[in-house]
């Protein structure tokens, strides 16, 4: 063979429009220069996209700006707001409420983490909540919110932040991005896509126009559909429903009531939960549950009864499964967005792992032998990521006290991965967090849910009680009020949106 | 309620104690009593624990106690940029296996595929640690991230025999009691240990009791932890003054018998032999079983350092494990009798820690036309993981990483570049890249870092200088 460059990777075809695809797109596309690769997106009008998944984590900002994106014009296309955390509602029982926040509580000293010096001020009698030393939970409780200060001496640099954004708009504006940098979109229905005879690799695709799109590497981001990686090419999944045990949505589209909130809230209810994310320009609803524990038309109530403001759209219902596929990439095809897996949108955690596969496809990217070494790897890194968040989420489910409902029983006596189960343990001896590496969640994020669902640790590390209490209580007095200080002197949400980054009307 | 962990006693007398009394009376609350039973002659195997730390050592150190200065001035330590290898597994494989932060990547291609097929140059010249450590030069790191120097990163070479009784010296201040004697007997239940008798007829009782006593692992032993062997081997040592100058680097020496690794501390040059263990040509040495426990905690007995594990010297793996052995005990003081909690996730990190070390050591040993000889044939080892590493550097140049391994992504390039491994295919963004380009900012890299390293001073003038500062400025014990 000669040399390496007549093994490149010349056309790329990635199936399907919604964020996945554009997302690859655009992210492709900002690195290959047009000439020497040429991209194409398929997607269909007719089947259209999800249309859901609003809410997002602060890796996006990494994604935007890798590709150079300018933060309010992306914000006024998207009729983006910001997001500083999630506020859990009736998740331990009902009428408790906890904060999840972006970014950390308090401040780690002498190498020992925050909620250290707080289990421990907090058992000798201190009756703030760890979420009132966290910044982004006081700006968030006041609808307040600022850009973080690049300096780190101010209180203002511990601001982390994501957005809440309509996904449809954010794939609109990925779509132009994309399209100045050469990538060929193609609006029609793949009805077939034809194997090698030999090889089983992926040859080309055929459109219900009958012309065929032929490519060196394929993106599967049908969504649910799979059209690639599992209708076509066979690859299995990983069904974890048995941990997380919703499979429908019911979602629907308010008017703005009350002030704009700079945060998520998701709120227990009785087989399953509710979510409100705020954009610009309306509320996104939704209703997740168990249908074998729960009608469509009880949860359609449900969800209508919860609702905060009258609707704009009607109720539109999704089934869906959670879990993962056994191999992301597979032969010449390489599944991202819903097409690789779902995990419920509890933690906001969708769009991360769509960057997750895209930075580790860039990261690894292949020659057009597809070495064996690089799809294992591929598949290793995601599977991990998959599994962590997927650990995440069933904390949530798992660690409650609620016994009001058949769905809540189950997921209290529920079994849960061993890995999960030694943290749980790990963190009530005394209050003790062990992150793997490369982690998504911060420990932060662990103890945030870990205490907001009721796992109290029977005592702090021993290390801290070696410190004198006023000392303690005083360095956590200053804190608290450096953090309510700075937290009441921000601008409101709504204000802060209206000076930077203006949907149009 | 569970009875608390009122009482700690530590057994063993070598640098695995004293580094563990350091850490806990550091961090221990005034309640919690401590002692160290100072069993004679358990430094005997302290020369195991290899003459070099790795960058992450000077962290370590001051958060036991031990600063810099202090240091330096209670023993003869020395800087190291790192292991030059020489004549490894074959006459003309050498490279130093310098400390670098991370490599430098250009319009996202990183360094070692920039580098990688553009020129003949080697890995190291691009390298500011391994250029100075070449050329005997030292001055620390600065912080300004334009000036090239900033890119390295150093350890220390040092006499483990040293380093203990500088430790003793610094915990004596502190609020701990210390017995020597001889352990005549220790008396177990199905629970744990509930004494340990002492040749003077006294019977010691604790909460936790910490097995520091070598190799032997007498607490561990008696309650029937087996031990792992991975092979075993003929080692020697032996101390000589020596003259400067010292190079910040310490020399590892292949041959087909096995290698020979000298040290040069402040004034003295430590010469270390391993061989394999036909004791007819190492007739000097003694025999030493590599291999871990199969479990570091069981009931009421934690093991740090050698009783835990005791680890090829090849690389800085030893003190890195014993390093890690002591942050993950000081993460998981027990509460109270009950230590199951803490006991799993100790062994669980234990586990990984020791296999992720041992990794690398292992890499060291996987040459393909290694020498046919008992030695080299015995350290061949490669399980699934190192098979990974290498397979992905080799045909991507992709760093694989698992689960907080202590050699990081650049003691890797360095390794895999070193042993002579090259990288088939480049990224893709790097065969993009313009090659004109390219090789003009390589150039320029060079350059620099040959120009930096000619205005540093000699490793021995630098430290003279340093320590004569600190004496004069009273930092540091003495
Ligand atoms: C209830 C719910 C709530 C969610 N909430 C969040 C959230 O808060 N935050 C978050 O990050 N994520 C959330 N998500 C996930 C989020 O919706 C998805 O991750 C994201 O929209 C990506 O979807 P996708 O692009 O993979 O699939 P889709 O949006 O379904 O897109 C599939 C694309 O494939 C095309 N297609 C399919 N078949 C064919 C064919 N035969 N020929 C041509 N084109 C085809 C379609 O036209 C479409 O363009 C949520 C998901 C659900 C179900």
């Amino acid at each position: 063979m000669s040399g390496a460059p007549d093994l490149f990777l010349r056309r790329i075809v990635i199936v399907g429009g919604g964020s996945a695809g554009w997302m690859t797109a655009a992210a492709l596309s900002s690195l290959l220069d047009p000439k020497q690769v040429r991209i194409t997106l398929v997607e269909s009008e007719a089947i259209g996209t999800i249309g859901v998944g609003e809410a997002t984590i602060p890796d996006i900002l990494n994604f935007n700006r890798l590709l150079g994106i300018p933060e309010a014009e992306f914000m006024r296309a998207a009729q983006a707001t910001f997001k500083l955390g999630i506020e859990f509602v009736d998740w331990k029982k009902q009428g408790r409420s906890y904060f999840h926040p972006f970014g950390q509580h308090g401040v780690d000293m002498q190498g020992i983490d925050f909620h250290q010096y707080w289990l421990f001020s907090h058992a000798h009698g201190n009756p703030a909540r760890i979420q009132d030393y966290s910044l982004c939970a006081q700006a968030a409780s006041r609808n307040r919110f600022a850009l973080p200060d690049p300096n780190p001496d101010s209180v203002m640099s511990h601001i982390r932040y994501a957005y809440h954004l309509d996904a449809t708009r954010y794939a609109q504006f990925l779509r132009v991005y994309a399209g100045k940098r050469g990538v060929k979109r193609i609006g029609e229905k793949v009805d077939l896509v034809n194997l090698d005879g030999e090889s089983g690799f992926i040859k080309s695709v055929r459109l219900e126009n009958g012309t065929a799109v032929h490519g060196d590497m394929f993106f599967d981001c049908t969504g649910f559909r799979a059209l690639l990686i599992e209708k076509a090419l066979g690859v299995g999944f990983h069904d974890w429903s048995h941990w997380l045990p919703c499979d429908s949505a019911q979602a629907v589209a308010t008017e703005h009531s009350g002030p704009l909130l700079p945060y998520t809230v998701a709120a227990a209810k009785s087989a399953g939960w509710q979510w409100r994310i705020p954009t610009q320009t309306r509320t996104g609803n939704g209703y997740i549950y168990a249908s074998d524990l729960m009608s469509d038309k009880d949860a359609t109530d449900n969800l209508l009864a919860g609702l905060d403001g009258p609707t704009i759209t009607d109720p539109g219902q999704l089934r869906f499964r959670t879990g993962c596929r056994k191999t992301f990439w597979y032969k010449n095809c390489v599944a991202i967005g819903l097409s690789a897996g779902f995990l419920e949108p509890l933690e906001s955690t969708s769009i991360f792992l769509i960057q997750e596969g895209i930075s580790k496809f860039i990261s690894l990217f292949p020659n057009a032998d597809f070495p064996p070494v690089v799809t294992e790897e591929y598949n290793r890194q995601l599977g991990l990521k998959f599994e962590q968040v997927r650990d995440f989420i069933i904390l949530h489910y798992k660690a409650t006290e609620r016994d009001d409902s058949a769905f809540w029983n189950y997921c209290r006596n529920m079994a849960i991965p061993d890995r999960l189960t030694h943290k749980i343990e790990l963190f009530r001896e005394a209050g003790r967090v062990f992150r793997y590496e490369d982690e998504l969640f911060s420990t932060s994020s662990w103890v945030a849910v870990m205490l907001g669902q009721g796992i109290t640790p029977k005592t702090c590390d021993p290390i801290v009680s070696t410190l004198p209490r006023r000392q303690v209580d005083s360095s956590l007095i200053s804190m608290r009020r450096a953090v309510t200080r700075a937290a009441e002197t921000l601008p409101t949400h709504a204000q802060f949106i209206q000076k930077y980054c203006p949907a149009a009307a | 309620m569970d009875k608390p962990v009122k009482d700690i006693l530590i057994c063993g007398g070598g640098l695995a104690a004293w580094i563990t009394a350091a850490a806990l009376s550091r961090a221990l609350p005034d309640e919690v009593s401590l002692t160290v039973l100072d069993i004679p002659d358990t430094d005997k195997f302290d020369m195991l624990y290899g003459t070099v730390t790795a960058p992450a050592a000077y962290g370590f150190f001051l958060e036991i106690g031990l600063s810099e200065p202090d240091l330096l001035r209670l023993t003869h330590t020395a800087f190291s940029f790192g292991t030059h290898y020489m004549q490894w597994g074959s006459p003309s494989r050498s490279w130093v296996q310098c400390h670098h932060l991370p490599f430098p990547a250009r319009d996202n291609v990183p360094f070692v595929h920039y580098f990688t097929g553009r020129t003949d140059a080697r890995l190291e010249d691009f390298l500011v640690s391994a250029q100075a450590g070449l050329r005997g030069v030292f001055a620390h790191p600065p912080e300004q991230a334009r000036i090239p120097l900033s890119r390295a990163e150093y350890g220390y070479l040092f006499s483990p025999i040293e380093l203990c009784n500088a430790l003793k010296s610094v915990v004596s201040s502190r609020n701990i009691t210390v017995k020597a004697h001889e352990i005549r007997c220790v008396r177990t239940n199905e629970t744990g240990i509930f004494g340990i008798e002492t040749a003077d007829e006294k019977n010691l009782q604790a909460d936790l009791f910490i097995d520091c006593s070598g190799p032997d692992a007498k607490l561990l032993t008696a309650l029937n932890t087996a031990f792992t062997p991975e092979r075993e081997v003929r080692a020697s040592w032996q101390c000589l003054p020596s003259a400067p100058p010292w190079p910040p680097l310490r020399n590892v020496h292949g041959s087909d018998r096995g290698w020979t690794a000298g040290t040069s501390v402040r004034g003295q040059k430590i010469t270390f032999q391993i061989s394999d263990t036909d004791s007819e040509h190492h007739k000097s040495g003694r025999n030493i079983l590599f291999g871990k426990r199969e479990k570091a905690w069981v009931g009421n007995c934690v093991a740090t350092g050698h009783a835990a594990s005791v680890i090829d010297p090849v690389s800085p793996a030893p003190m890195m494990l014993l390093q890690r052995d002591v942050e993950r005990l000081l993460g998981l003081i027990p509460l109270s009798e009950d230590m199951t909690v803490e006991a799993r996730e100790y062994n669980r990190r234990f586990e990984s820690d020791f296999e992720h070390a041992n990794l690398f050591n292992q890499a060291l040993y996987a040459i393909d036309d290694a020498p046919d000889t008992p030695f080299w044939q015995q350290a061949q080892s490669r399980g699934d993981k190192l098979r990974r590493k290498i397979s992905q550097f080799e045909n991507r140049g992709i760093p694989v990483a698992f689960d907080m391994e202590s050699f990081n992504e650049e003691d890797w390039s360095i390794l895999h570049f070193g042993m002579g491994r090259k990288i088939k295919n480049r990224n893709f963004f790097a065969e993009l890249a313009d090659t004109r380009d390219i090789d003009s900012n390589l150039a320029k890299l060079k350059q620099s870092i040959a120009q930096t390293v000619l205005k540093m001073p000699p490793h021995h003038v630098y430290i003279s200088k340093l320590i004569a500062y600190l004496e004069r400025k009273n930092v540091g014990r003495a």
